[in-house]
């Protein structure tokens, strides 16, 4: 017959606390006592303790061959990736502050254009020119810089977006390559 | 001076080198702490490639974030806390492709089931009888339970090891106690009964 008068689980729960000394032995005096009581406990108790010697005497596993090697060859490999892939990160941000500065020059030459002879490239320097006196109006209604407004507000807008575009790509390079001290993997 | 205190000098220096990027004080490192990092990994995962493989990669990983690793927090303790979480992601991730196994048809489970498996469960108890009952705990439950046992520690060390209060660490050792008495039992019961038949205890 079955004794209901303890809970199962918390038996065992106590019991795995004597099998590591935990449990103060009179406590575990009792515990036992309840124990002789309860045949599901026992036969549970009796696969514990099998369990608790088979793992007693197993041995420490041991690796076959010394990893330091491996390891090292790993932590090589790794940084050969992160060196390219800063190699890479160069290479974008020079080429994302190739394109404002192409921008740039092109805008001074058109600018230039427009000053000295206004009869060249009419057509294409219209639309130019109607954007600045778009820029100019703007300004004008803020009544700020009003008379400082020239065809070289584009080579003057230009140079500041590379700017921009350059600081945003140093910004993106620094974190995907971690610079002194390598982040986690 | 001791050779305690001593070997732990070595490991401080060694620790700060390979932390300016010294590959080879950091070769060191892995000489005197493969054993047991390599132990919990096998014992974790149960065989000895993914053991190699877990246990390099938890080197890597060291490496990787000994600047974040507080000297006054024993090494040992926190290569191990890596290796064990290493080691769960890899049984989680090997537990999804299992899973996707078993959606195989009904017979072929039933072919898989029968008599072979009771034939592979005793060559494998002859080979290393404790790791084929560690190799079916839920991966949480492992880890208290190798730390108890390969590494003597105290239930405050594996709390603190694997960031769990005590009374946690308390609870899981008794649910994987349980979880392998448990099997035992249902193992023991098939073996002594001529047809395998489902074993509630
Ligand atoms: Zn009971
Ligand atoms: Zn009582």
């Amino acid at each position: 017959m079955q004794q209901t008068t303890h809970d199962c689980d918390a038996l065992l729960g106590q019991l795995s606390l004597c099998l590591d000394k935990l449990l103060p032995e009179a406590d575990c005096a009792h515990v036992h006592a309840e124990l002789a009581q309860c045949p599901t406990c026992q036969a549970f108790y009796r696969a514990m303790l099998q369990v608790d010697q088979t793992l007693r005497a197993a041995p420490q596993k041991a690796p076959a061959y010394d990893m330091s090697a491996a390891v090292l060859a790993l932590i090589a490999q790794r940084e050969k990736r992160q060196k390219r892939a800063l190699g890479f990160t160069l290479l974008l941000s020079g080429a994302m502050s190739l394109v404002p500065t192409l921008v740039v020059i092109l805008s001074i030459i058109i600018a230039f254009w427009t000053t000295t002879n206004p009869g060249i490239l009419q057509t294409g320097v219209d639309v130019i020119i109607s954007l600045v006196n778009v820029i100019r109006a703007l300004v004008l209604t803020f009544g700020v810089l009003g008379n400082a407004i020239s065809p070289w507000i584009l080579p003057t807008l230009a140079a500041l977006v590379s700017v921009l575009l350059l600081f945003l790509t140093i910004v993106w390079a620094r974190k995907i390559v971690p610079a002194p001290s390598p982040a986690r993997v | 001076m001791t050779a305690a205190t001593s070997r732990q000098d070595d490991e401080r220096i060694w620790i700060e080198q390979a932390r300016q990027g010294d590959h080879a004080a950091f070769a060191h490192i892995v000489q005197a702490y493969q054993r047991p990092v390599y132990n919990l990994c096998y014992r974790m995962l149960g065989n000895q490639v993914e053991a190699e493989d877990a246990a390099q990669e938890t080197f890597l990983r060291a490496y990787n974030n000994l600047h974040r690793y507080d000297p006054n927090r024993k090494f040992l303790n926190w290569i191990l806390s890596i290796a064990s979480n290493h080691s769960i992601d890899r049984l989680r991730r090997k537990r999804h492709i299992q899973v996707s196994l078993e959606d195989a048809p009904f017979a072929e489970q039933l072919r898989s089931h029968d008599e072979p498996l009771q034939a592979r469960v005793e060559r494998k108890e002859k080979a290393d009888a404790i790791q084929h009952w560690v190799d079916q705990l839920s991966p949480n439950y492992r880890t208290p339970l190798i730390l108890l046992y390969w590494y003597d520690y105290s239930y405050e060390e594996i709390a603190e090891t694997l960031k769990l209060s005590v009374p946690a660490v308390k609870s899981r050792l008794h649910r994987a106690r349980k979880q392998v008495a448990e099997l035992m039992l249902a193992e023991q019961a098939t073996r002594s009964a001529p047809t395998p038949a489902p074993i509630s205890v």
